[in-house]
């Protein structure tokens, strides 16, 4: 069987990310390998149904039943659609699960409380809770930049939990702390300014916005350019997830992080010099640094085979 | 083919000549995003030179913040879906002065990949999405505050205000959350003498020396401990660090640093009871008790057994020294043996009426001459009795003796009728007999009900069984009067002022301690005033020490002050030669 179907059972009007999947497979119609699968629920959070969970996240499972699971989470400035070009090199191995932070993607914006979700906790406690909900275990957590962080904590919390983590373009602080002699590469200042750069396409973005607020997101006439329609962003979210991206520090928990790790970098990262990476693969125990030849901060789009070929050099030595 | 123009079949149209002169900056950017050709429009714009860009990474076009936005979001964005179009940016245009600009961007299918950036003028912002976005900023600055303010209270329900350390419910707390660790400790920590201190050079100076010894709790703890203040001079640290012995000795020795205050070299030592999870069987403490529960409560009793050990040493608690409610039944008989062996004792501390400037009464506070361990204040054994019918024993002798005493002031000719205040705990509060008794001891004395003042605490308020509600309007239609003591540091709320006949509240000193320091204290005495006033209540200001103190509650419109600024506690004798010496001024 080959159907690229997927998806939580959730509101009407949503784009079907299989749709983004196929497109860049080149056809329009499914890659092979993509299974149908039934989202399975085994236990219950505490206030929200698996089902719950599932739609909150905006939750994606594809590929393999019974295989290896690959949970993908995405970092700050899109959604899990960043993970698009690199699934082909996984679907027909692996069990995937994508899945978009809460205020990102085609997640629930009435699950997002600017306060709630003003700290890494809370996106962590939603990464696990989307682990138990599908009742996963030896997972092996693939996290894009903010998601890196993310991961650290998760694996801190809940170690038995994974197999291993794969931190791609990870830091665990962006900022500078010239007292410990930290170069995250950034200062508040800088953050400053990302935060005028916001303002500055907030109108843009808010009418961007606007056909999913209006329920006509598959209407094309209202939905507007692809890019747009792919790729959403609430202009109100991406402030506060600037900051909890760009202000957290998680370097204290490092040591504690006892879940092996791969650690991808690339030759070029704007946001992470590479000082950072030899920083975490002093500091994390049992991880591996790799140096992508890919420039720029997301290789899994802008190299997904060089990206692809280091994950899968590492799943395969580690097995 | 109209003007006479052709287009020659190999489409060998002048690009280069069009590309130069198109009507709109152009930036050709290779896929590592280095620069490969800009058009004239764009160093017109922006004012630099082809040749200082081309080379160049484009990123290096961009201040820091559309840096960071370009790399996150727009380029792989180009890269995903092939195009991206009006994006704000600042381009960083001669002498690195911002020009903003609004970016399209689209991917070339050449060999290799290009990508071809076009850049136009930016729209001025219209006032109103300048409204708009000021207001996002509001809205945003105003739930920072409110969670800042909800993150405060948290902080202040669960920590000591004075020590910053955790108070006992913030350690409970720390407790529950944490599925004990095999390997975790609680060290109790009890202060040898400490009310001493108190007592000799005053509280400020004891005040001084537990901040002192929590400070350095935490330099040396703090990374890898939980530390709590569980008592007036108990402290609790909890850790998983191995060799229990080595960080009980340590301890020690950090509390019996000398401590310098005002030029006093003070030295403290302390009694601790270590506890591991090793030694609780984990039944003992009942079902409903929780392993930190029962650790803390072993910890505890370990540190009475090194005080009756001889005091400056550490205790691990055992199963076998435990029984656990040895210590407690000897503490217990103890007391019975203080009732009636007359090692009990009240002291009054004098309360100064700030409208009159006069006196206007007392709080009864008793105090332990115990045989061995010379003085001891409520704190050290109240809790043990409250535990049992012991509470109403010794409640019953502090009203006797208290309203003996007060009826022997008011027969002192010349002296102005004065109240006298008794603390009442929760235990005797919910007990039937309470209000009977009291009623009694009044019918017995010559003294009007009214001059009596019962201190009841929020949670014998609060705890309201029907029990408490009966005794509290019995008392009332008698005529005594009603008084909310450590009114602030409870976790209730203030209906409970409208639903009981309270007289009076007296706000707990930590607050007035930080008066004019910190604003927040300020603002909480001030409203608490401000609420008493409106429901027709007495404010009392408690553990008033300074001058500037007393002008401060008197400005805030307290109607009361006790503290060492007026006076300190005084034994009966020394009671009368005050109110001599202060009569005859």
């Amino acid at each position: 069987m080959a159907l690229p179907y997927i998806r939580s059972p959730h509101r009407k009007g949503r784009v079907i990310r299989a749709f983004h999947i196929s497109r860049d497979c080149g056809n329009g119609s499914a890659p092979p390998g993509y299974a149908m699968l039934r989202i399975m629920t085994t236990t219950r959070s505490a206030s929200l149904t698996p089902e719950e969970i599932i739609a909150r996240n905006n939750v994606t499972v594809l590929g393999q039943v019974d295989a290896p699971v690959l949970v993908f989470a995405h970092g700050f400035g899109c959604d899990q659609g960043m993970y698009n070009r690199i699934l082909p090199f996984f679907v027909g191995s692996h069990r995937i699960v994508l899945f978009d932070h809460v205020g990102s993607g085609g997640s629930s914006l009435v699950s997002y409380d600017p306060l709630e979700y003003g700290t890494l906790d809370r996106y962590t406690a939603d990464l696990l809770e989307i682990c138990d909900a599908l009742g996963l275990s030896n997972v092996t957590l693939v996290a894009h930049s903010v998601g890196a962080m993310m991961a650290l904590k998760a694996a801190v919390s809940r170690p038995e939990l994974f197999e291993r983590l794969i931190l791609l373009a990870p830091s665990p602080s962006y900022l500078d702390d010239a007292a410990a002699g930290y170069v995250g590469g950034l200062s508040t200042d800088d953050v400053h300014d990302l935060l005028g750069s916001l303002d500055d396409n907030h109108m843009a973005w808010a009418s961007a916005m606007a056909p999913v607020v209006m329920g006509n997101a598959d209407s094309p006439e209202l939905a507007g350019e692809l890019e747009e329609s792919f790729c959403r962003v609430d202009p109100r979210v991406m402030r506060t997830f600037a900051r909890v991206t760009f202000l957290s520090d998680v370097r204290d928990i490092l040591p504690h992080v006892t879940v092996p790790s791969l650690i991808v970098q690339c030759s070029n990262d704007a946001l992470a010099p590479l000082t950072v990476g030899d920083y975490l693969s002093t500091h994390l125990q049992r991880s591996e640094l790799v140096v992508l030849a890919a420039t720029g901060h997301v290789p899994q789009v802008s190299a997904p085979r060089e990206t692809a070929d280091a994950i899968i050099r590492y799943l395969d030595s580690t097995v | 083919m109209t003007g006479g123009i052709t287009i020659p079949p190999d489409g060998g149209l002048d690009y280069e000549s069009l590309f130069r002169a198109a009507p709109a900056a152009c930036v050709i950017v290779a896929a590592d995003d280095n620069v490969l050709d800009v058009n004239d429009e764009f160093t017109a714009m922006t004012g630099l030179r082809r040749e200082d860009v081309v080379g160049t990474s484009f990123f290096r076009l961009l201040p820091v913040g559309d840096r960071i936005l370009f790399s996150t979001r727009s380029r792989p964005l180009l890269d995903l879906t092939g195009r991206v179009s009006q994006i704000e940016v600042s381009i960083l245009g001669e002498g690195r002065v911002r020009v903003p600009a609004t970016l399209s961007a689209s991917r070339v299918l050449a060999d290799p990949a290009l990508n071809m950036f076009v850049l136009g003028p930016r729209r001025e912002r219209s006032v109103e999405e300048a409204q708009l976005i000021s207001a996002v900023h509001r809205a945003e600055a105003s739930d920072t505050r409110r969670h800042r303010a909800e993150i405060d209270f948290q902080h202040q329900s669960d920590h000591d205000a004075l020590t910053g350390l955790l108070n006992r419910a913030g350690l409970m707390k720390a407790l529950q959350d944490t599925n004990p660790r095999q390997d975790l400790v609680v060290y109790w920590m009890g202060l040898d003498h400490f009310r001493v201190i108190n007592e000799s050079l005053g509280r400020s100076t004891g005040d001084e020396i537990l901040t002192t010894i929590a400070r350095r709790l935490r330099e040396r703890w703090a990374d890898d401990a939980v530390i709590a203040r569980v008592g007036g001079d108990e402290f609790v640290l909890t850790s998983t660090a191995p060799d229990y012995a080595d960080h009980a000795e340590a301890i020690l020795r950090h509390i019996a640093d000398p401590v310098v205050v005002a030029g006093l070299e003070i030295i403290v030592s302390a009694s601790i009871g270590v506890s591991t999870v090793a030694s609780v069987a984990a039944d003992r403490a009942g079902p409903q008790a929780s392993v930190g529960e029962t650790l803390l409560r072993d910890a505890g009793t370990g540190m009475y057994e090194a005080k009756a050990a001889g005091r400056s040493r550490w205790k691990h608690f055992t199963a076998v020294t435990d029984d656990s409610a040895i210590n407690e039944i000897r503490l217990l008989g103890e007391i019975r043996g203080a009732i009636t062996g007359d090692q009990l004792r009240l002291e009054y501390q004098p309360q100064l009426n700030l409208r009159t400037g006069r006196l206007h009464g007392f709080e009864a506070l008793i105090r332990w001459d115990h045989p061995d361990r010379g003085l001891i204040g409520p704190a050290g054994f109240i809790d043990v009795a409250e535990k049992t019918g012991l509470i109403s024993q010794l409640g019953t002798w502090a009203c006797h003796t208290a309203i003996a005493q007060a009826t022997a002031l008011s027969g002192v000719s010349g002296a102005s009728p004065s109240q006298m205040s008794v603390n009442i705990s929760a235990r005797q509060l919910s007990d039937s007999h309470f209000a009977g008794a009291i009623e009694s001891l009044l019918e017995a004395t010559t003294l009007e009900p009214g001059r009596l003042t019962l201190e009841l605490t929020e949670s014998g308020i609060i705890t309201d069984g029907p029990q408490a509600r009966a005794n509290i309007q019995r008392l009332d239609g008698l005529g005594v009067r009603l008084s909310i003591d450590d009114f602030g540091t409870g976790h209730a709320g203030f209906a409970y002022l409208n639903d009981f006949p309270i007289d009076e509240i007296k706000i707990d000193r930590s607050f007035v301690t930080r008066l004019g320091i910190s604003p927040d204290a300020t603002a909480i005495v001030t409203s608490c005033i401000e609420l008493a006033h409106a429901l027709n209540v007495t404010v009392v200001a408690e553990g008033v020490e300074t001058t500037g103190q007393l002008t401060q509650v008197t400005e805030l419109g307290c109607d009361i002050a006790q503290g060492f600024y007026y006076s300190r506690p005084l034994s009966p004798e020394k009671l009368r030669l005050w109110m001599e010496s202060s009569s005859a001024t």
